[in-house]
């Protein structure tokens, strides 16, 4: 008799920028790792990302290093706050690009060119948009922006004075995975 | 659980996954995890006759490992 087929589980990441996906994203090409070097480093966070198709990985840990020996801080949805849909994640990313935080300033990684970080351009004036995913813009907004819940069901969230956001555009609904509600 | 059949480029041929420990990593989706040896990461994938393990080359740089954690992220890019 045929086994039957084992599945891990399936963990359904929930939102703290957005709402909770209702299902896995259709493709699982990239995952993005992120976990604790082996010693020391404490708060820090080493990142790869793993291309599940090509059974190959990129280190995106030495362009966040900046010679400290050590890779800084990721964004995450406390400090300063950062558009996820993953609770309690440590980062996330968009089409090509890695955001993280170097010295207290957003920094993003090319997946494409992992040896060079640059500091991403972020600040209150709405019109600062990051281009990242194809479905996301994240930009910072300000605590005076509060809306929580939209008339479409998204979210924002704040951590502290200012937070990051996006929302998808508008027609993209492949991915499902959250609903970005864009800052006015 | 013990893996025996991780193909060469590790540090060993078996891979202890304990989920306390510097070994797992997480999920990458309902099928798959990975896991970390060192330098290596190792993605094992769940079939109805049990489990594969295969080698994610290049390998992490020295210093890098990822270890200690078990933060995965599942966005597609």
């Amino acid at each position: 008799m045929r086994p039957a087929a084992v599945q891990l589980g399936q963990q359904i990441p929930r939102g703290r920028c957005g709402q909770s996906p209702l299902s896995w994203s259709p493709d699982f090409g990239l995952s993005l790792l992120v976990a604790t070097p082996p010693s020391g480093g404490a708060g820090r966070n080493h990142i790869a990302l793993v291309d599940l198709q090509a059974r190959s990985t990129v280190d995106l840990t030495e362009a966040r290093q900046g010679g400290s020996g050590f890779s800084t801080d990721v964004l995450d949805d406390l400090s300063p706050g950062f558009v996820s849909d993953i609770e309690n994640s440590t980062v996330s990313f968009g089409s090509h690009l890695v955001l993280f935080k170097g010295n207290g300033i957003p920094m993003i990684v090319d997946v494409r060119s992992p040896a060079v970080a640059r500091p991403v351009d972020i600040t209150n004036d709405s019109s600062a948009v990051v281009q990242v995913h194809p479905e996301y813009r994240l930009w910072l907004g300000t605590s005076s922006d509060e809306n929580p819940v939209s008339p479409d069901g998204s979210y924002i969230y704040y951590a502290g004075p200012s937070h990051y956001c996006g929302r998808p555009f508008e027609g993209h609904g492949a991915h499902q995975l959250s609903g970005w509600r864009r800052l006015q | 659980m013990v893996l025996t059949n991780c193909p060469a480029g590790g540090d060993s041929s078996e891979i202890s996954l304990d989920p306390a420990g510097s070994g797992f990593l997480g999920l990458t989706d309902p099928t798959h995890l990975v896991i970390s040896e060192f330098q290596y990461l190792r993605l094992v994938t769940v079939t109805p006759t049990g489990l594969t393990c295969e080698s994610l080359l290049p390998t992490i740089g020295a210093g890098n490992e990822l270890q200690q954690s078990n933060s995965l992220l599942m966005r597609n890019m």
